[in-house]
């Protein structure tokens, strides 16, 4: 047995305080933070009490008084203090008003329960009486934050107490409560601020490091919106087994829970697909016999990770397992979540929980309330179900029953794949209490009821032996005038077809085609290739098409693989094979004189098993492989098709492929039940595929789902008069498939599936039932189809499931590749004797209807970032956003790991940054794409498989980029100093370590910075330094009072001479007619003075009260915020200034230039330069402004100092910049001080000025007004 | 399952000779029998690759001889 260390012990005195004011719990925090995201009523906890005779008024107001005077915590407010930090503060007195609602208390109670409570202003706790048929009802409700449910049965306890005492005029007996919820806390955080749990968090670390996301099969994407509304499913164990569980659980030396969590985890690792499984799991945890008569927030929630990867796993093995993480997890379990979270970077979903969706809760069999005899019993009016996570189970024993109760999100999962959820839960428990040791993967998840009516699709008959041949012969000889192939080089009856095959099929025998040979065909788009396949097809042999358009080497290694004895080649095509590959037979122009042949129908050649034909496709080793498929195959394809399409004598069939893509195929099937076949070339754009449509009288189209999104995106309507369309491909984009439908009044659309080994269809969907996506449906006639989990049993309704096929129409195998043939057609334990099935490596699940939903690749799952990511769901995502026609989702691998780029087609330029916005409303964080990239079509193979070599490449990653702006640096600073690494400025918080806790002491930092408010969830919104700056920039843009509104604030970009780089000039100029005495000042990082500071409306407001001159304003600011440090310390810095900046200050004014000297002004680096300026540069400066400069650390007179003319400075500081700590032990406070006096001994006219609020835009906002009417005041010297 | 690279298979074979592999610890569905060759997938592989040369159903190679 593994050993554990036991649980630390809090070793700090929980004593009773005398403050009323103490720090939250590490629980309380979470709910804190989670209410001010969204105040709704999702932590709202209820409980409520029958009172069968009534209710005495003033008893139950004096009880509810005496409760909330017993208790602190019911008189406790929460407040956010100016640092970031979180407090509860205890009222003296506060009063719970009793609604009495009477018999109409509906509505009353929906507000209780309902209505959401400002934490910050108690009570916490509504009380409702209610008239009910038979007595009184009470019901309270109150936020989580101050209860749990164990609480709710002290609540009960007590209240009832009271309430008896009050009636009976004696005091209440309840016992001495030893310490309150506040000294709990205190309590708790002193541990927490010890270094006494920083072993705990490693191991905490270590035990979820590379954990996955549990994975369910989403009803509906989830969305940005946080919808609380919850379903239940109840199920219930027997009796007998709930007692064997309990039993096992001792014998296993671990508690029900365990038991009951064990087989949680069993079946969503069954559900999900996946073997490691993290849940939540919720802990009420009193840890000192004082808290147990006490209200409040107890609870922890710890993260359960169970591996169940490995040799056959029993049930007794996985509880033993689950019992080793639940003690882990217990001795583990003071470690607050949130600084787990923080520790794995796994906080940066804002609207999914950390770590876990799915949570167990076992309530234990504690009956709880008073058994006393009169006693109230429970009331529980009918209340809106609340899902605080995705999936949660509780369990509790009720009469010697174990009822499981699910509860799950209604907005992202319907009722029918949960309950056969629970249902197979129940199933797993009831079999793993009772047979422990049987392999988990014997255990069905599934009735058999169930199991048959999900399989009930299925049809195990054999197909027809009549082989294409037969078939078509039978037409010739009914209607053999009928047409049977049209297309631009004329039209073949049935009857020329057939006699022309016929000759041709002698050619052929006597150039060696047989049962069992292959004739490769590189043909044209002309009625011939009919004639050709048929021969072939009547001389017994195998066709194998060829794309002209491959590569000789390509061509030639098909050739030769399948061992073709000929090829027949239309003439147009024939430069395009390949010298030497095999004998070939020009057929088409004819040059061919086939009259000597008899026209009769000849012997049948082959039998159903012999080969049919051959279609390539690329294997994953590169090599190309040859599917193999039967006549039986085929027939199963042909004798099939009239249940699902048009093709009977009096309908035309188009389909747009080429020969070589085995949707060609399904032209047998028309051919074999007298309808037309249309060959004719429509191109790869289908362009004037509405003519050809309208030409030929097509009534049954077969496309691609490519090619119905192009067409839908030129206007369906065009195809109208068609009777079917056929869809086939995985993902069919269901904004098509819709626009299709209504775009096409009385056409049939049906989806359609298939791999080619299942010779081209295998469920096809007709309509219905539908989810997001569109369903591929029902299984074909003489087809089974079986969704598998990966211990290969039948899955349950809405379980993740790999789709095998089975039946007639599986393919012989991959020509001469035994091996890859027996990897991917294996045994099939669900069909007849000795039947294989085909393993597609395509995902999906069933609907509960037994439709079968198609979720995506096998292969396309991949694992970014520990997250396991269908690339389908992506997919349709994007092809939900309107103008995007179609995409395709890669995985690709960057220096910086690997990542995801979405390749688009669509109708306009995407705008990236807002497709980003909009997918993240649907999609979790990490799964937006890091790269979108626009192409004009998205290229696929010959067997219409993505072509990902044809892919533009990904450009690489950009390096971390520095802050462009003042601001952007200073929140970069703010959020680094708060996660103690530096956060670049376009990397998101969340992705860096930030949790939610840490978002209130990042917002204060920067809302000390800038002297006002920032809300909260400013940073859930904008996650990156980036675009919090900018975000705080568009909300202050009101702000910049009447100079920006009267256009009083012009914008420049201006190079200098001498320094590189574009950067942004503001000029300021005051109100009314430019008087003479028109002062200037040039502000060095301009933009932050002018953006976050307000100078302007500062400007302004000066000029009002009379307190400066008419003065214009040049704001500089530098052209990249990286080299802004840089140039304002360089020296000559202060040149650029006079002899650039301040001549074109003179042109931009123009006649308002009144000649004269300027002022500088500068914080922190920028006061350097601005008193520098003043001093260095007398001719053009005569006075500074440097707030905040850390003025000591640099020499600011030039190297020759003659004395300077006299000017005048303004310094400040702030007081707090005591702290601040310059070069050789100076602070910040002295230094302003210590130049300010040198300056005045050297004849300046010097002030001074200490202010608040340390080094912060804030502080240096608040010293303008007095800085500038200083440096311009009235009392300043005339100039020399 | 097929996918455990280190899982231990047993070459099957069915009545028509169609050979194919199925984990060496559960039971081999009807119709199917243990060909005798076990071990990884890809010596699974390999060994079909060489023993079953000849992908036709073995009903059709007696009919194709009878003919």
């Amino acid at each position: 047995m593994v050993k554990f260390e036991p649980r630390p012990t809090n070793p700090f005195p929980l004593v009773r305080g005398s403050t009323t004011e103490s720090p939250l719990s590490a629980g309380q925090e979470r709910l804190w933070w989670l209410h001010q995201w969204d105040a709704s009523y999702e932590y709202h906890i209820t409980g409520g009490w029958r009172f069968p005779d009534g209710v005495d008024r003033t008893a139950l107001a004096t009880a509810v008084a005496g409760l909330v005077r017993r208790h602190q915590i019911l008189r406790t407010r929460f407040v956010l203090r100016p640092d970031g930090t979180v407090a509860q503060e205890v009222a003296d007195e506060i009063d719970v008003p009793v609604v009495w609602a009477g018999s109409d208390w509906r509505a009353a109670v929906d507000r209780a329960v309902r209505e959401p409570f400002d934490l910050a202003r108690p009570p916490l706790l509504r009380v409702v009486v209610a008239e009910l048929d038979d007595g009184y009802g009470v019901l309270t409700s109150l936020h989580h934050i101050i209860t749990d449910r164990w609480s709710m049965d002290v609540l009960a306890r007590d209240l009832f107490e009271f309430y008896e005492a009050a009636l009976e005029h004696r005091e209440p007996r309840l016992p001495q409560l030893a310490v309150q919820y506040g000294d709990y806390a205190d309590w708790q955080r002193r541990f927490l601020d010890s270094s006494l749990l920083r072993s705990r968090l490693d191991h905490w670390v270590r035990a979820l490091e590379g954990s996955e996301r549990l994975e369910l099969p989403l009803d509906r994407p989830r969305s940005a919106a946080n919808d609380a509304a919850g379903g239940t499913v109840v199920v219930e164990l027997s009796e007998e087994a709930t007692a064997a569980m309990t039993a096992m659980a001792w014998r296993a030396r671990a508690t029900p829970v365990v038991v009951v969590t064990a087989a949680l985890v069993a079946g969503l690792s069954a559900f999900s697909g996946q073997t490691d499984v993290v849940i939540g799991a919720i802990v009420s945890d009193r840890p000192r016999p004082e808290l147990q008569d006490l209200i409040g927030f107890f609870i922890n929630t710890v993260a359960l990770r169970v591996d169940l990867s490995g040799e056959p796993l029993t049930f007794r093995s996985l509880v033993t397992r689950t019992r080793d993480a639940w003690m882990a997890a217990d001795a583990h379990q003071d470690v607050p979540f949130e600084r787990i979270v923080g520790a794995l970077h796994a906080g940066s979903e804002p609207q999914r929980n950390p770590v876990f969706d799915i949570a167990v809760n076992h309530a234990g069999d504690r009956v709880s309330l008073a058994e006393a005899p009169g006693a109230p019993t429970w009331w529980h009016p009918e209340l809106p179900v609340t899902a605080r996570f995705d999936l949660s189970l509780t369990t509790q024993v009720v009469d010697g029953r174990l009822r499981a109760t699910f509860v799950y999100r209604s907005a992202l999962f319907d009722e029918a794949p949960i309950a056969a959820l629970a249902a197979g839960y129940i199933r797993l428990l009831e079999q793993g209490v009772t047979s422990p040791d049987l392999p988990l993967h014997q255990v069905g998840l599934v009735e058999e009821a169930e199991r048959k009516r999900l399989h009930g699709g299925n049809d195990a008959t054999p197909a027809p032996e009549a082989t294409i041949v037969e078939r078509v012969q039978a037409q010739a000889e009914r209607s053999p005038a009928a047409p049977a192939v049209v297309g631009a080089t004329g039209v073949l009856t049935y009857q020329q077809l057939n006699e022309r095959a016929n000759r041709l099929a002698r050619h052929l025998l006597t150039r060696g085609a047989g049962p069992e040979r292959v004739v490769a065909v590189c043909l044209d788009k002309t009625v011939e290739r009919f004639v050709v396949l048929l021969a072939i097809a009547k001389a017994g042999a195998a066709y194998l098409p060829l794309d002209p358009d491959h590569p000789a080497d390509r061509l030639r290694f098909l050739v030769s693989d399948a061992g073709a004895v000929l090829t027949v080649v239309s003439p147009g095509l024939r430069e395009r094979l390949p010298a030497g590959a095999a004998p070939t037979l020009v057929f088409g122009d004819g040059s061919l004189d086939l009259s000597g042949y008899d026209a009769g129908n000849l012997p049948p050649a082959a039998f159903p098993d012999n080969l049919a034909y051959l279609i390539s496709t690329s294997g994953s080793t590169g090599a190309p492989k040859s599917v193999a498929v039967s006549h039986r195959a085929l027939s199963r394809l042909v004798a099939g098709a009239p249940r699902h399409l048009d093709i009977g004598p009096g309908a035309t069939f188009l389909q747009c492929g080429p020969l070589t893509f085995d949707v060609a195929v399904l032209e047998w099937a028309p051919l074999a039940h007298g309808g037309r076949v249309v060959v004719t070339d429509t191109g790869t754009l289908l362009d004037g595929l509405d003519e050809v449509v309208r030409a030929y009288g097509v009534t049954t189209l077969k496309l691609v789902s490519p090619q119905l999104d192009l067409l839908v995106e030129r206007d369906i309507r065009t195809l109208a008069g068609l009777r079917q369309l056929v869809v086939g491909g995985d993902v069919v984009n269901p904004q098509s498939f819709a626009a299709a439908r209504t775009g096409l009044p009385g056409c049939r659309v049906t989806a359609s599936y298939g791999p080619t080994e299942c010779t081209v269809l295998a469920t096809v969907f007709d309509g219905g039932e539908q989810s997001v996506r569109v369903p591929i449906g029902h299984p074909l006639p003489h087809t089974r189809v079986y969704l598998l989990d990966r211990e290969l049993r039948p899955v349950a309704v809405g379980m993740r499931g790999e789709i095998h096929l089975a039946g007639d129409g599986l393919a012989r195998g991959y020509h001469g590749r035994p091996g890859l043939t027996a990897q991917a057609f294996v045994p099939d334990p669900y069909g007849p004797p000795g039947a294989r099935m085909y393993r597609t490596g395509d995902i999906g699940r069933y609907l509960p209807s037994g439709a079968i939903d198609f979720l995506g690749r096998a292969d396309k799952q991949v694992k970014i970032r520990g997250f396991r990511i269908e690339m389908s769901e992506i997919e349709h995502a994007l092809l939900r956003e309107p103008g995007i026609t179609s995409a395709v989702v890669l995985r690709v691998e960057q220096a910086t790991g690997p990542a995801l780029a979405a390749y688009v087609v669509a109708t306009d330029p995407v705008d990236v940054p807002a497709l980003r916005r909009r997918l993240g409303t649907t999609l979790p964080a990490y799964m937006l794409p890091d790269h979108v990239i626009e192409v004009p079509r998205i290229p696929l193979t010959a067997n219409n498989k993505v072509d990902r070599a044809a892919l533009p490449p990904v450009a690489a990653d950009e390096p971390a980029a520095p802050p462009t702006t003042g601001l952007e640096a200073r929140v970069v600073e703010a959020w680094s100093e708060v996660l103690g690494r530096t956060v670049p400025a376009t990397a998101d918080f969340f992705a860096h370590g930030g949790h939610s806790l840490l978002v209130p002491r990042a917002t204060a930092a920067i809302r000390r910075l800038l002297g006002r408010e920032v809300p909260l969830r400013l940073m859930m919104t904008h996650r990156t330094p980036a675009a919090y700056a900018a975000a705080i920039l568009a909300e202050s843009a009101p702000d910049l009072g009447a100079a920006s509104r009267e256009h009083r604030l012009e914008q420049q970009a201006w190079h200098s001479r001498t320094y590189p780089g574009e950067r942004r000039l503001d000029l300021f100029l005051p109100a009314g007619e430019p008087g003479p005495q028109l002062r200037t000042l040039i502000v060095l990082d301009g933009s932050e003075f002018v953006d976050i500071m307000r100078m302007p409306a500062i400007l302004d407001r000066l000029a009002l009260q009379g307190r400066i001159p008419a003065t214009a304003a040049l704001f500089v600011s530098p052209a990249e915020w990286a080299v802004r440090n840089r140039e304002l310390l360089d020296e000559d810095f202060v040149d650029v200034l006079a002899d650039e900046l301040v001549p074109h200050l003179r042109d931009w004014l123009g006649e308002r230039w009144q000649g004269g000297r300027t002022t500088a002004v500068g914080a922190s680096l920028g006061a350097v330069t601005a008193v520098r300026a003043a001093l260095r540069r007398p001719d053009c400066f005569d006075g500074a402004v440097g707030l905040s400069g850390p003025l000591t650390d640099h020499r600011l007179l030039p190297a020759t100092a003659t004395e300077p003319s006299p000017a005048r400075f303004f310094l400040s500081a702030s007081r707090e910049e005591a702290d601040v700590m310059l070069d050789h032990g100076i602070s910040q406070l002295d230094a302003t001080k210590r130049t300010g006096e040198d300056l005045a001994l050297r004849g300046h006219d010097v002030r001074c000025a200490y202010g608040d609020g340390g080094h912060t835009y804030a502080a240096w906002e608040a010293m303008l007004p007095q800085a500038i009417s200083w440096a311009l005041g009235a009392e300043r010297r005339t100039n020399p | 399952m097929f996918d455990d690279e280190r899982r231990e298979f047993s070459v099957v074979v069915n009545h028509e000779g169609q050979h194919s592999i199925w984990p060496a610890d559960r039971d081999i569905p009807s119709g199917w029998r243990a060909e005798g060759f076990s071990g990884d997938k890809a010596a699974c592989l390999a060994h079909i690759d060489r023993v079953w040369t000849d992908l036709r159903p073995l009903s059709l190679r007696s009919q194709m001889q009878a003919d």
